[in-house]
């Protein structure tokens, strides 16, 4: 009667990851190309349509800021991560889920690397989006994408995707999204704090300019030094966080703080009375 | 071919929390029978199935389920078996069709087909959202999720609870409907025992952490008993003899747990037969003897 398999396929729940998901994708992804259309039907109107007419300087200068743009706004891609986690992590955290995820044929490692790996699949997928428009832009400004705008991207990418799996962590840790985005929010306005301190910002003895160019060297310096590392750190980051959620979870029946939350009574009958 | 002959097999459960302690507890869930398994809130119901779903570890105890120890072949059991809670419990934003989806990437054996029939049996839409469907809904469908994929096994906690009487009658028919193969089995926790007495096999029934009875129904029914008798009659009665007495204005009702030795002693008083819910009333008042 038995069979011999020690667990069951996964695509069930890589379905319901990416099903409870579904709007957030939906929407990044339609910003994303959104985005990308405005971008580049500007860029092709200032070298072949009516913005061309406009003054030498005047395209000079909107071609640093489309740059910019072209940079950052698409890497809303990469906080898709983190809103699907927000989105999802009440209901996998749910007791009724855990019930009967326990209860099914799929060990908690599994059930989390499912969940992980979409959050691979998404960052780098979105990185490689986001270079693709790089590289588009820079070919039609005439100003090919260098080392540090791929370092920009790739930065960007693994500091959203570090939120998310802190927070990802943090709510399995404390079951309270609410409470993780406030630690992780925390961790951030220190973190923030840290760079600003490298880059020398209080220090009487510079001038504005040479803040701005100890910030801008920080963050490229930054940024240069992390692009060839970029595909281990995000693994690294992603079996890390795989990791310590299946330690959380396999600990299944430990009482566990909870942020933000009424504290759950102890394992006993719950139903009520008819 | 794994041969078994208990679906369940439970040796000496123990768990402790603060305040509370599923005591030593062992019972048989017969291959091919329902065991309902009853208790007041707070016995250790729950407790005993999440010890059995391996949500919770025991601090001492084995528990073993269609032959196999449960922590060492935990997803092939969990392959075999299915457990329906009391509250439904998949993301409401699904629809029955999304669920069989998600259900045929876990389980190995998931049988759409059976699925859509079953949602057909009981009324269900296929592509509404589960958020607005009602009680009884969510738990057919629960059910019906649980019974396609070839489980050898149901594991029900309080799961016909809240429902009206017509919906649990045709749950109940569905669960004498799949023990039509005697492979199948089903252990049910609930507080009806009146669904209890239609359906079940055996019963095992727990208070405050500690088994209380087990066995066969009919076993249990026939054993039992309740004396019946004015309070002057009751003086007489030997307090060894009876598990507690309920005492009223007109005279007292005693649980007896040998019904043929009462019959033998008490000749002169009516000896009533008794129901599962009388006899968890009665040993649950076992501490005290006497209440009201």
């Amino acid at each position: 009667m038995m069979k011999a398999k020690t667990s069951a396929p996964l695509k069930g729940l890589f379905f319901r990851e990416l099903y409870l998901g579904r709007r957030t994708y939906i929407a990044v992804t339609g910003i994303f190309f959104g985005i990308v259309t405005l971008i580049l039907l500007v860029l092709l109107s200032m070298k072949v349509g009516n913005l061309a007419k406009l003054p030498a300087d005047v395209i000079e200068s909107a071609k640093g800021t489309i740059r910019m743009a072209a940079m950052f706004v698409p890497s809303a891609i990469f906080f898709m991560n983190t809103s699907v986690v927000v989105d999802t992590a009440p209901a996998d955290l749910s007791e009724k889920w855990l019930r009967f995820m326990y209860s099914s044929p799929v060990s908690e490692g599994k059930i989390l690397g499912v969940k992980f790996s979409v959050m691979f699949i998404t960052a780098a997928v979105g990185y490689g989006l986001s270079a693709l428009l790089a590289l588009a832009v820079g070919a039609l400004m005439g100003e090919p994408a260098t080392i540090t705008d791929f370092g920009i991207i790739a930065a960007i990418m693994l500091i959203v995707v570090l939120f998310s799996i802190l927070i990802t962590v943090l709510s399995y840790a404390f079951k309270s999204t609410t409470g993780a985005i406030v630690i992780v929010l925390i961790l951030a306005y220190f973190g923030m704090g840290i760079i600003i301190g490298l880059a020398g910002v209080g220090n009487p003895a510079l001038s504005d300019e040479e803040l701005f160019q100890n910030i801008s060297d920080t963050i490229n310096g930054f940024c240069k030094s992390v692009f060839p590392l970029s595909p281990l750190i995000l693994a690294g980051m992603i079996a890390l966080g795989w990791g310590l959620c299946t330690a959380i979870l396999k600990h299944r029946d430990a009482k566990r703080p909870q942020l933000f939350r009424k504290k759950e009574k102890p394992a006993k009958d719950t139903a009520k009375e008819e | 071919m794994n041969t078994y002959e208990n679906a369940i097999e439970i040796n000496g459960l123990t768990k402790k929390y603060d305040g509370f302690t599923l005591d030593n507890i062992s019972f048989n869930v017969p291959k091919g029978s329902i065991m309902g398994f009853i208790g007041q809130n707070g016995a250790g119901k729950t407790t005993t199935i999440k010890a059995l779903l391996n949500i919770i570890k025991p601090d001492s105890g084995s528990i073993s389920m269609l032959g196999l120890d449960n922590k060492e072949h935990e997803y092939e059991i969990k392959e075999q078996i299915a457990a329906v809670f009391d509250e439904q419990p998949f993301h409401e934003d699904f629809s029955a069709k999304e669920l069989s989806i998600m259900m045929s990437g876990i389980y190995s054996a998931w049988d759409k087909a059976k699925f859509t029939d079953f949602l057909d049996r009981f009324g269900l839409p296929y592509k509404k959202k589960i958020k607005q469907f009602s009680k009884g809904m969510k738990m057919k469908l629960q059910i019906a999720a649980a019974l396609s994929h070839g489980a050898k096994l149901l594991v029900m906690d309080e799961a016909t609870t809240g429902l009206d009487p017509v919906v649990r009658n045709e749950i109940l028919d569905i669960f004498l409907e799949y023990l039509q193969d005697e492979t199948n089995s089903i252990l049910m926790s609930s507080h009806i025992t009146s669904d209890l007495e239609k359906v079940a096999d055996s019963v095992t029934f727990i208070d405050h952490g500690k088994l209380l009875l087990t066995g066969y129904k009919d076993d249990i029914l026939d054993s039992h008993a309740v004396i019946k008798c004015s309070k002057s009659d009751y003086k007489d009665i030997d307090r060894a003899d009876f598990i507690s007495a309920r005492l009223t204005d007109f005279g007292a009702e005693v649980m007896v747990s040998d019904r043929s030795a009462a019959k033998t002693k008490y000749s002169g008083l009516a000896i009533d037969k008794t129901t599962l819910e009388e006899i968890m009333l009665f040993y649950v008042n076992a501490v005290k003897k006497e209440w009201t």
